[in-house]
């Protein structure tokens, strides 16, 4: 018994010590950091749940400095720039009145395509998305920690468990993708970074399909690769890339940007750069587009999906309407935006 | 540390390291030059190991790490081959930064101020240097790489320019916490590091 005790004592001494080196912690400090990075990269992740109440408290504070930051830049800039913003703002009158006119067309125009959408069965190009709208928070700390943090999450029906989902400019070209939610916020992977994929087709009749990609060494000049190019076609400079919808994560005919450069040097291995609409260190808003759920589709038996790009139409099973969408450039109504 | 001490150290460190981590992600675009913006994260941790000592070096380290990773955490590809926002780089690299900037030439540069801008700048050197390489070599590993920078702009275009911008940032930090600190006078009472008992003499602007 006192052998037991004495042995047991030893153990604990010696367990002690060892928590008492220094190099010990250190060392299963760094497994433990190493255990922490591998997990949160599986799949379905436990500890994505462990940022959630985190986003709690640090996403309010961070919205004070930004919120304080914008009205201070906000001050300073009305005092700086009060000419230019009264000689904008006489332009800018005169640009109403014009746009006016225009919106009085524009209405005319849209009762036509309403009654053509009708007698035709014609689908917008994303009524089948809710439009989210939301502000950037953060943006990236430098060249390797560059995820983008939007102020939308769960509670605003943005939920990345079940999918992810494009996120658009105001003028509906191609942003990034959410990557993960919390309660008030979302991880976006923008379209520069160099894990950023997205399937594209040049934005013409039967236009070819290629594939659209972020570069490291690309990013600082705001470019993208563009690889899988077929052999036969040349993408001339100017050239404008919209998602293919293949793939089914990105609505068809989303604007991504136009070609910048070609090159055909190595005939099997045809690459392009691509300058994308977006320039992300300049956007403050962004929206997010969610497939609307089966209950809020009023679905039909057979849908005619037809293509402003192709000018073709072919029939689709409804199943997949949530993802494969058809594309004549028609913004989202904003009755259809939740913004 | 009295009781009033411990009170002040926690508060203004909760202020610098919130303050440091908003305003890098949130005004990025505000704190840039040359393309760069300075990494205000980066300096705050250099500078608090290197003054106040290793274990104020690891707690902030942990700290605006765990902030890292979440506010913009580096994107790697998933084990199910998607790219995913993991968690603990952050805080593995700056729990690093952390305890190098206290231990590394302490017994020549001392905690005297002035010498912290140079801790920082061979901590960012040593920071860039490695994300590159851990970065290449990431690349390589996940059959990812089509194309990587050249030595030349590594060096000249992405390492230079951040040390430049880092240094900059360090000289109103370095005045924030001489004068007003997490520690009164910028001095932390009881700090022996083993190699004089007298260390902290050297603390001085």
């Amino acid at each position: 018994m006192w052998y037991t005790f004495k042995k047991y004592k030893k153990g604990e001494d010696a367990l002690r010590n060892l928590f008492k080196n220094r190099l010990f912690v250190l060392v299963l400090s760094t497994l433990l950091i190493i255990a922490v990075i591998v997990i949160s990269a599986m799949p379905g992740s436990p500890l994505s749940f462990v940022t959630k109440p985190l986003s709690v408290v640090i996403d309010p504070v961070q919205a004070v400095f930004r919120s304080v930051g914008t009205k201070i830049s906000d001050f300073y800039s009305a005092i700086a720039e009060g000419m230019d913003i009264r000689k904008e703002n006489e332009e800018l009158r005169a640009e109403i009145a014009e746009l006016e006119y225009q919106v009085q067309q524009g209405e005319e125009a849209r009762i036509r395509w309403e009654e053509l959408k009708s007698a035709f069965s014609i689908q917008d190009s994303f009524e089948n998305y809710h439009i989210h709208g939301a502000s950037i928070l953060t943006r990236e700390s430098d060249e390797w920690f560059s995820v983008i943090r939007i102020n939308v999450g769960t509670s605003s029906g943005i939920d990345s468990s079940t999918g992810s989902y494009a996120v658009v400019d105001a003028r509906m070209n191609l942003v990034g993708r959410v990557m993960s939610t919390d309660v008030d916020s979302s991880k976006i992977l923008p379209l520069l970074h160099e894990g950023f994929t997205v399937s594209a087709k040049v934005n013409e009749v039967n236009g070819a399909v290629v594939l659209v990609t972020g570069d490291i060494t690309l990013k600082n000049d705001g470019l993208c690769v563009v690889t899988r190019i077929p052999s036969n076609i040349v993408l001339e400079v100017g050239v404008e890339l919209v998602t293919s919808g293949e793939g089914g994560l990105f609505p068809a005919g989303i604007p991504i940007g136009t070609i910048e450069s070609f090159d055909d040097s190595d005939p099997d291995n045809l690459k392009a750069t691509l300058r994308p609409y977006v320039s992300i260190s300049s956007i403050k808003d962004v929206f997010i587009m969610v497939p609307n759920t089966e209950d809020d589709n009023e679905i039909l038996p057979t849908s005619i999906n037809t293509s402003s790009a192709t000018g073709e139409a072919e029939l689709e099973d409804p199943s997949e309407n949530t993802t494969s969408q058809a594309a004549p450039e028609v913004p989202v109504s904003s009755s259809e935006a939740e913004v | 540390m009295s009781k009033q001490e411990r009170v002040r150290q926690i508060l203004l460190y909760t202020v610098y390291i919130t303050g440091a981590c908003c305003m890098q992600v949130t005004f990025s675009q505000v704190f840039n030059l040359l393309g760069h913006a300075c990494d205000l994260m980066l300096v705050l941790v250099v500078l608090c190991g290197y003054l106040f000592g290793t274990k104020d070096g690891i707690v902030v380290g942990v700290v605006v790490g765990i902030f890292r990773d979440y506010f913009s955490g580096p994107v790697l590809t998933g084990l199910d081959q998607k790219p995913v926002a993991v968690l603990g780089v952050g805080l593995l690299a700056f729990l690093y930064i952390g305890i190098l900037s206290s231990v590394l030439f302490r017994k020549r540069f001392r905690r005297k101020y002035s010498l912290g801008i140079l801790q920082v700048v061979i901590i960012s050197l040593i920071y860039y240097s490695l994300g590159h390489i851990v970065s290449f070599i990431y690349l390589s590993m996940s059959g990812n790489l089509v194309s990587y920078y050249s030595f030349r702009y590594i060096v000249f275009s992405s390492i230079v320019p951040q040390i430049i911008v880092n240094v900059l940032a360090s000289l109103p930090m370095l005045l924030l916490l001489r004068f007003a600190g997490p520690y009164k006078k910028g001095v932390r009472s009881g700090l022996v590091d083993g190699y004089s008992v007298e260390d902290r003499k050297w603390q001085s602007v």
